[in-house]
């Protein structure tokens, strides 16, 4: 009987938590230029961040910081959200930037604590996902498109890159390669509502539900064309002959195009109907136990040097127009990384969809079969 | 008298309960309540960003299970979950007759032989299988040198059975060996005796007699494999959506928790009562 | 079917497991209709034989037929033989009455023909209530009876019983060995039964083969088993005998000790010396003056030991030859003797035996 009752009410307090943290966002914090309160929490994506920077903080903050990590957008915000472990600072992509301030998750940055802070390219100042810049500094950027093998690009004539290398049976099929999308609904329907003209903002904010079902018809017909769905091994895959032609993200081709030494075989091509940008921001959780020594991070992190070293590193674009002239020039010259301005301006944000984002997930899986 | 009997029942009873304690809190911790939890959540509400919040209890988590894309993938993961029980068991059962059969030195290396792969990571394991069956993997590979040309398994949902069946296989062998193993010989030896050929006396002996290693290998396969999540997804290239990644997919990228949550309930309900059965005709059978 | 043909024979029959040499060269013929038992101590390769006869073994050498036909690998269910096995073997996942009936389904009697025959022989060995019940729900005796029965009903060439008594107390033991006795009259198979209990083998068989660690010693009747052993592990084996050494002098005459005595029969070869076997059953104690029928073996000798046994009387006597043991029954005209006494000791020639080892 008794232990019914703990049993209850250990019950009654998980639901309580997952109750509790509903409303708008905590407390800003308030912090001078370099305070630190403790050790740093710092939950960031796999392989996002130069192997020397965190060890030149260490030693010129005199904290410690421990780096821990995440392969999803909603990984991190399961952990977060369950206040399983307190972070400090974590790496959210625009749209669970969104998300994360719509639920209260974030906490108000001090900016006079991050004076780099004005690195930062304008663009990136009033991005969609947070307009008035209160609750993100850009930490990277990047775009999606497509990854593809020259002979694949042989075989179809070498025309121009189009969203129809995957969409497109006609020219699909001239492929003999595998063709792999990306196991990630807003993506795959975002190129797919690409392909079919549409703006993905006009969509997804202005609830066109016939626009989505017409992209989940599409992906439907696609399915059968499409050797997988993978969102981690397709770059490698890509170099080892396994797929001709991936959907996915920019620094991953860079990445894997520069370890394989593949310049000569292999190429990342944003399609001519436009594709993806998103920026991963760095934001501080408002349940963050030393946000001090988090802003001293950020602040760190976007250095005019320590924002290329970065970059130089991870191979994605930087939003630090400070540190352009410490990057790598061949990075700098990389269409792939750096598009030119008439390819930018095709390209888009994937916002927050809301109820749209969850008809997306059922049709994704409908799609697959 | 009568008296005395029950207080000592009674203080039996108390020993024993003291003996499950740990047990018991155990199972309460770490099954109970996450059990309890799974159950509140798929009655809750799912806000427009995919937050959970639990208020405005409601059923439609359940409403949504009968609809057809939930049928057609419950529907496929019961055939390839029966697929790799079958091949399971094709595979397991001669092996587990042989191992069972063999002298206590020779049968000891074998069972270790079995075990070894468990000492490694599953993931790791499935990798494996994933290069082995990549279109330039070693299979593949001889085929071409054989003549027959390079082929890909890899990415179908054959190779989501052959993984599943790599995965789970040593499930079946092991109640298998231990029926077969305490299956008395003699009988066998009574039914050729008494004119029965090899394959007939198989068929009325040692068949029923290890058929409860059957079904306990069959459970212990056909549970994992209608879960089944690491496997589909990485040898399936996530093309042959299957409960256990469906599943998964509500609570990460879909982040629906309550209709994740009622997928579990219902999953665990159907499993539990299969097994009720499966027991309750075994009692009446003995 | 061969009417003139033994019921099993065995020709220079081995076995070998590994190492161990579990049958030895073995030669024996069984007559059909005959109860023949195989008597011999744990191990010495009696279920080893069995087996052999069964089909779930085969000889490592030498070749063996049952009814006239030559077995070689002939597999168990080709073979017009049934057994009785050590633990009974019923099958636990059938009725009682599937059980019996396993065998003529096999041999494809249809099913009801079956279910009849069954019923019948399950009368006969007075089970026809039970035959709805499981196997496991029995008793010893129970089991031991379904186990005769589901043989039995196959009307085999010859029955293989393997310690079939062995698992049940002395009471029931006893009363199954008539039964068993009986009913072996009554269906006229050959039965060849293993025991090694010597005195099962005496009362049943008509003939009885006495083993050790893998050799086949003496075939004969149980009275030529008893009384005429051949071999000293025989006499030994079976009941209580007096083995004394003797010789046989260079002029033919026999020496036990400072006695001399007769034989009856062969004797061995001058200048060799043998075991003399007798029963103390065998041998008279007289008063050392009183006067013994002629031709018999006559010695003297003092009682260094007496033992009362209710029906009988044990004594130790000293001799010239050795210590003898004597029993005597316990009737009212027995003359007790106590220790000390001055006796004479006095057999039949042909009541002792000469061993060879
Ligand atoms: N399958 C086997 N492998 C190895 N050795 C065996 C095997 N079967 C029997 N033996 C050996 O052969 C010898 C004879 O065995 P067998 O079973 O015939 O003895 P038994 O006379 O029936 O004894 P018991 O009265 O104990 O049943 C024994 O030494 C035994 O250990
Ligand atoms: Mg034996």
């Amino acid at each position: 009987m008794k232990l019914k009752l703990t049993g209850a009410l250990l019950l009654l307090a998980l639901v309580a938590a997952a109750c509790g943290s509903d409303g708008d966002s905590g407390a800003a914090a308030s912090c001078a230029v370099g305070e630190t309160d403790g050790d740093l929490s710092f939950y960031n994506w796999a392989d996002y961040i130069d192997e020397e920077s965190i060890p030149r903080f260490e030693e010129e903050y005199g904290i410690k910081v421990e780096y821990t990590m995440y392969e999803s957008n909603e990984q991190m915000l399961a952990q977060v959200d369950a206040g399983a472990a307190n972070y400090d600072l974590i790496v959210p992509s625009d749209y669970m930037v969104d998300t994360m301030i719509a639920e209260g998750l974030l906490m108000e940055l001090d900016f006079d604590a991050i004076p780099n802070a004005t690195n930062i390219s304008a663009e990136f100042q009033s991005p969609p996902f947070d307009p008035d810049h209160k609750y993100h500094v850009a930490y990277q950027w990047g775009t999606t498109g497509i990854g593809i093998s020259y002979d694949a690009l042989e075989e179809l004539g070498n025309v121009e890159p189009t969203w129809g290398f995957i969409f497109d049976p006609a020219l699909s099929g001239m492929v003999s390669g595998g063709i792999s999308m990306l196991d990630d609904a807003p993506e795959s329907f975002s190129a797919a509502l690409k392909y079919l003209g549409y703006s993905i903002d006009e969509v997804l904010v202005g609830g066109n539900e016939e626009a989505i079902r017409e992209a989940g018809e599409l992906l439907k017909a696609t399915n059968a064309n499409l050797l997988k769905y993978d969102s981690v091994s397709y770059s490698d895959d890509l170099m080892n002959g396994e797929l001709a032609v991936a959907h996915g993200w920019s620094g991953s081709f860079a990445a894997a195009i520069f370890e394989a030494d593949a310049y000569e075989t292999h190429v990342y091509v944003i399609p001519k109907e436009g594709g993806v940008r998103w920026v991963d921001g760095m934001a501080i959780p408002a349940s963050a136990e030393h946000p001090c020594s988090a802003h001293a991070m950020i602040n760190f992190m976007t250095d005019a040097q320590n924002g290329a070293a970065l970059t130089n590193y991870v191979y994605y674009a930087s939003p630090n127009e400070a540190a352009t002239e410490f990057i790598l020039d061949e990075i700098l010259e990389d269409e792939g990384i750096y598009p030119n301005a008439e390819t930018s301006a095709q390209l888009e944000f994937i916002p927050q969809a809301g109820e749209l984002g969850l008809l997306m997930q059922d049709l994704f899986v409908e799609a697959k079969g | 008298m009568a008296a005395l009997d029950q207080s000592a029942a009674q203080a039996d009873s108390r020993k024993g309960r003291l003996i499950a304690t740990p047990a018991a809190l155990y199972l309460l911790l770490f099954f109970m309540i996450p059990l309890g939890v799974i159950v509140t959540y798929s009655f809750a509400t799912r806000t427009a960003t995919g937050r959970t919040v639990l208020t405005g209890w409601n059923l439609s988590s359940y409403d949504k299970l009968f609809s057809e894309l939930v049928l057609r993938i419950v529907w496929r993961s019961f055939w390839m979950a029966s697929v790799t029980t079958i091949l399971c068991l094709l595979v397991a059962y001669p092996f587990a007759y042989y191992l069972a059969t063999r002298a206590p030195k020779v049968r000891n290396i074998l069972l270790v032989l079995v075990m070894i792969p468990f000492w490694t990571n599953g993931l790791i394991r499935i990798f494996a299988i994933r290069f082995l069956l990549g279109s330039d993997g070693p299979a593949s590979q001889l085929s071409e040198n054989l003549g027959f040309g390079t082929f890909r398994i890899l990415f179908t949902p054959a190779a989501v059975v052959i993984g599943m069946v790599y995965s789970f296989l040593t499930f079946m062998v092991l109640p298998l060996y231990v029926a077969i193993e305490r299956m008395d010989w003699k009988l066998v030896e009574a039914a050729r005796d008494l004119y029965a050929g090899g394959t007939v006396a198989f068929r009325k002996v040692t068949w029923p007699l290890t058929r409860s290693g059957v079904i306990a290998g069959s459970i212990l396969v056909f549970v994992p494999s209608f879960g089944s999540y690491v496997v589909p997804e990485i040898l399936g290239g996530a093309k042959t959506m299957l409960l256990g990644s469906y599943v998964a997919r509500q609570f990460g990228a879909a982040r629906n928790f309550p209709f994740g949550a009622a997928l579990s309930v219902v999953l665990i309900a159907v499993m539990l009562i299969a097994v009720v059965i499966n027991q309750r005709a075994e009692a009446n059978r003995a | 079917m061969n009417e003139s043909a033994n019921a099993v024979e065995l020709h220079g029959v081995v076995k070998k497991f590994g190492d161990v040499i579990a049958v030895n060269s073995i030669d024996l013929v069984i007559a059909d209709g005959e109860f023949f038992s195989l008597l011999g101590p744990s191990g010495c390769g009696k279920t080893t034989i069995l087996r052999m006869i069964a089909g779930f073994e085969f000889p490592t050498a030498g070749h063996l037929a049952v009814d006239g036909q030559k077995m070689g690998l002939t597999p168990p269910d080709q073979r017009p033989v049934n057994t009785v096995f050590q633990n009974y073997a019923l099958f636990p996942h059938m009725t009682v009455l599937e059980n019996v009936m396993f065998g003529l389904l096999m041999k494809k009697v249809p099913k009801d023909e079956a279910r009849e025959t069954a019923k019948k022989v399950l009368d006969q060995v007075r089970l026809g209530a039970l035959g709805e019940r499981k196997s496991s729900q029995l008793s010893g005796g129970q089991q031991q009876r379904v186990a005769l029965a589901r043989a039995l009903v196959n009307k085999p060439k010859v029955l293989l019983l393997d310690e079939p008594l062995g698992a049940l107390d002395l009471k029931l033991r006893q009363e199954m060995q008539s039964e068993l006795k009986s009913l072996h009259t009554e269906v006229g198979i050959t039965f060849v039964y293993v025991t090694h209990d010597q005195e099962e083998a005496l009362t049943m068989s008509d003939r009885i083969g006495v083993m050790s660690e893998g050799n086949l010693l003496q075939v004969d009747t149980p009275d030529r088993i008893y009384e005429h052993p051949t071999k000293r592990f025989v006499a030994d084996f079976i009941g209580e005998i007096n083995m004394l050494a003797a010789t046989v002098a260079d002029d033919g005459t026999v020496q036990l000790g400072s006695e001399q005595i007769k034989l009856d029969g062969p004797s061995p070869e001058m200048g060799q010396s043998f075991t003399l076997a007798i029963r103390p059953e065998s041998i008279d104690l007289t008063g050392p003056d009183q006067g013994v029928e002629l031709g018999l073996n006559q010695i003297s000798g003092t009682v260094t030991h007496r033992t009362y046994f209710g029906d009988a009387y044990s004594y130790d006597v000293e001799t010239g030859g050795g210590v003898l043991s004597v029993r005597c029954d316990n009737r009212p005209d027995h003359q007790r003797f106590n220790e000390g006494d001055a006796v004479k000791v006095s057999w039949r020639p042909d009541s002792s035996s000469v061993l060879k080892d």
